[in-house]
């Protein structure tokens, strides 16, 4: 962090790279391609998951919705019978609030890194989502409980707990640049760059990794279990960015973020949508965004709208490999 | 029309509004831009003293109206018992002829009414439209041997002039020539300045030219028992010359204040005797946004009718303060969008620094710290209460609140000034940052609460010494035109999509990393 402050480049520098900045993603794309009005549908994650269930995309299973504090109480109740599971906001931001359970021990419930809670404990953070803890600007939310990713072998040493997911970016539904999560010991199982997680920048035509990123600077090996990223692939990769790239049509967003999770039985799955994603992918990838979203741009109107999720794919694969 | 195209027209005519406003102001009115300006300005008191013979007693005075080089500022007669009529803003009179009058059913014996006004000097002399006065040449010189003296001097300066300025100027030497019997003949018959002034108006008027006398106090310092001085103006085109008796040259005249252009006599008592008109003169330096305050109160302009300055003291007050937040919201847009800064909240920097406006920088950091500290400390002990969201941040405030009293006592105890400055304003806002800065250390842990926290407070430092900037509180206040200004910055800005300094050094490793690469 100290040494990034010595480090400077120039602005010409950045532009010849075509690195999008946040005021040309926030002025550019974002206020231009994403209606406010369609914010719900990526804001809250159950509305998400309706709208999937309706498109017949993947996402993880839904077991219960936790709206009223009243219900807290027969939280106790609703995971009967769970052995693993997730709670989260359903209008979390950033990766807040949500808690993952991998297992029980007699009446505790165990975090990915062994760490004991109590059914109170749940209670507790249930009812801190309810009253809007977690939520963009402090409203009051609901806590959703869900299925709990059984993440793919694939990854097996890639990530220090937690589930390592994949973010597609797309732009008018194409998939411009992708990355991969890798949760470390610092991010505390959390998959956010800015909370310490491995940014490793994905092949859009192969799925194999290209460059990775921990806390803004490069790097080779996983922090935590020391292996090489170099070798990491994501299988079920055709399948994965034809996933991601149908949420356009779903949300009708036309910059976005697509969070997608391989998991071992259920193959690809959505686990949310961002219709602020980050720039951070750009130096995962040790490329920009700018020219893939010019390029987009460019095409006709007809040409976008006449492409189907596939076409769309074979675009980026064509071009922005 | 595109929508580019439009928000940039928004952003000009914004602008050019409000600096077009505001310089209008300057020039127009004289606002200054600096607001330590001084201003001087004069306060005549005018003594009025007769003697009463007890019949009903109507006294009416002359008075100075709006002119080139002076305002007025306020004007009052007082006289015990008196009745008063001030003297009116009538645009034709006003400027050559206005009157105050006193009144009263009897009165016997020695009286004295007085009559004040202020007149500041303006900044650069503006164009008030003065009428001419109606010319009333004196009758005595065209009759008889006065006659004939009289049109000798004339036809003596015509000679040997060439234009209305020289005429006078040889009408002048004439009168003061002491062998001339022509001139000896006339200056017999006028004994007074004011006669040989109305004496040299006339010969003026005879001799083809256009003229009039006024009635003038010259302001400079302090004076008391100052006289009128008769001036002759001299009309030449659209320019004024002013001669005094005894000066063939034009005397300047900044300093010169009209009290009475033509009209009637100075003073006019009915029902009284023994009439005279005596003038002090005190001379002040006053700020310049209190003199035209006060004089923009006076003229009731169009402009300045709408002026912030009409409203009470304490009214004021507060839009001072409301008036300068747009500017640190300029500031916050600069550090956030330009620079880069994150910080809590996006307007969370613009409510410390109006929090620190009212505790003074130094102790607003100092219990910034203290209490921020204490409060995370407490919060982190409230959250293991399983308190819900709301009654934990009011019990944060009952804290927070609670602290902020101790140092109060403290400070009382100790008589340390900084810790009796804590008002009810800032107990808010530091409890507000405590919740957020405790909800950003559970979820992104301290390294992000320490950046944005600093990050806050270098904006909210920057906010505060703009907004609590003397000379811009000024200037928003007698120009609130500059909101729409700092607005067409914010637009402005708003279209700036290039990279903020930070992003110069997070993507860093990436140039550096594909230059490796080239090379």
């Amino acid at each position: 962090m100290i040494a990034n402050l010595f480090q400077w480049c120039r602005p010409s520098e950045l532009r010849k790279l075509g690195i999008a900045g946040m005021n040309k993603r926030n002025g550019s794309y974002i206020a231009r391609y994403n209606p406010r009005a369609l914010y719900p549908r990526v804001d809250d994650k159950v509305e998400t998951k309706i709208l999937a269930n309706e498109f017949g995309l993947k996402v993880p299973e839904l077991y219960g919705i936790v709206q009223y504090q009243s219900q807290v109480k027969q939280l106790g109740k609703m995971l009967e019978g769970r052995e693993s599971f997730v709670i989260k906001p359903s209008q979390g931001s950033a990766g807040k609030g949500i808690l993952v359970i991998l297992g029980r021990d007699g009446e505790f419930f165990l975090k990915p890194n062994g760490e004991k809670l109590t059914l109170h404990d749940l209670q507790r953070h249930v009812s801190n989502t309810l009253s809007g803890l977690y939520s963009l600007g402090g409203r009051n939310d609901k806590a959703m409980i869900e299925y709990a990713i059984q993440f793919s072998d694939a990854f097996d040493g890639f990530s220090y707990q937690g589930v390592p997911d994949i973010r597609v970016v797309m732009f008018l539904g194409y998939p411009v640049m992708a990355m991969m999560r890798l949760s470390t010991e610092s991010s505390d199982g959390k998959a956010n760059l800015h909370q310490g997680a491995v940014g490793v920048g994905i092949d859009l035509i192969t799925g194999k990794a290209r460059s990775a990123v921990q806390h803004g600077r490069p790097i080779f090996k996983h922090p935590d279990t020391g292996r090489v990223l170099q070798e990491l692939v994501v299988p079920h990769w055709d399948e994965l960015i034809l996933l991601a790239s149908q949420c356009y049509e779903m949300c009708e967003m036309g910059y976005l973020g697509a969070d997608i999770v391989l998991d071992k039985e259920l193959g690809p799955l959505i686990l949310e949508l961002n219709a602020r994603p980050g720039l951070a992918i750009q130096v995962a990838n040790n490329a920009g965004l700018l020219p893939r979203l010019e390029a987009v741009e460019n095409l006709t109107r007809a040409e976008r709208i006449m492409a189907s999720a596939q076409d769309r794919v074979d675009y980026a694969q064509k071009h922005f490999a | 029309m595109n929508s580019k195209v439009q928000l940039r027209i928004l952003i000009f005519i914004l602008a050019a509004v409000g600096i077009g406003t505001m310089l209008t102001k300057h020039f127009q009115i004289g606002y200054p831009l600096i607001p330590k300006q001084q201003i001087p300005i004069w306060t005549i008191e005018a003594k009025v003293t007769f003697q009463a013979t007890g019949d009903p007693v109507k006294v009416s005075l002359a008075v100075p109206g709006e002119q080139a080089r002076f305002g007025i500022l306020e004007e009052t007669g007082s006289s015990h018992d008196y009745g008063f009529i001030p003297a009116g803003n009538d645009p034709m009179i006003a400027g050559f002829y206005r009157s105050v009058i006193w009144s009263k059913d009897q009165a016997k014996g020695h009286q004295e009414l007085y009559y004040r006004i202020d007149v500041y000097k303006k900044k650069s002399a503006e164009d008030v439209e003065l009428h001419a006065p109606e010319v009333h040449p004196t009758q005595k010189y065209s009759v008889g041997q006065l006659a004939v003296a009289a049109n000798e001097v004339i036809t003596t300066a015509k000679r040997h002039s060439a234009d209305s300025e020289t005429f006078v100027g040889q009408l002048i030497q004439t009168l003061n020539n002491q062998s001339n019997q022509n001139a000896q003949t006339l200056i017999a018959s006028a004994k007074t300045d004011l006669e040989r002034a109305r004496l040299l108006n006339t010969l003026i008027i005879n001799g083809g030219f256009e003229s009039h006398l006024i009635r003038a106090l010259i302001l400079s310092e302090t004076t008391t028992k100052q006289a009128l001085q008769p001036i002759i103006i001299l009309i030449d085109g659209e320019e004024r010359h002013a001669f005094v008796w005894g000066t063939p040259k034009p005397v300047k005249h900044e300093s010169t204040l009209a009290w009475q252009r033509g009209g009637p006599s100075l003073i006019e008592v009915e029902g009284g005797k023994n009439a005279r008109v005596e003038f002090s003169v005190v001379k002040q330096e006053l700020p310049a946004s209190f003199v035209l305050e006060q004089a923009s109160r006076q003229r009731e302009k169009t402009l300045t009718d709408f002026s912030l300055t009409s409203l009470s003291i304490e009214q004021q007050d507060s839009y001072r303060l409301l008036l300068t937040i747009p500017f640190g919201a300029l500031i916050v847009v600069i550090m956030r969008n330009i620079i880069g800064i994150r910080t809590t909240g996006t307007f969370m920097p613009i409510l410390l620094a109006m929090a620190f406006l009212r505790t003074n920088l130094g102790p607003g950091l100092i219990l910034f710290v203290i209490v921020v500290s204490a409060g995370l400390t407490m919060r982190a002990y409230l959250s293991k209460l399983d308190l819900l969201l709301v009654p934990r941040i009011s019990a944060v405030v009952v804290v927070v609140i609670g602290i902020m009293v101790g140092f109060g006592i403290v400070g009382g105890k100790f008589d340390l000034q900084i810790m009796q400055s804590v008002t009810l304003f800032p107990t808010i806002i530091l409890s507000w940052t405590v919740e957020r800065l405790s909800v950003l250390w559970e979820e992104d842990g301290p390294k992000e609460v320490g950046i944005q926290t600093l990050g806050s407070l270098v904006v909210a430092i920057m906010a505060y010494a703009a907004m609590g900037s003397p000379t811009l509180r000024y200037l928003v206040f007698v120009f609130p035109e500059l909101l729409l200004v700092a607005l067409a910055v914010i637009l402005a800005l708003g279209q700036y999509s290039g990279y903020r300094l930070s992003e110069l050094m997070r993507f860093a490793p990436l140039v550096k990393d594909n230059k490796e690469g080239a090379a």
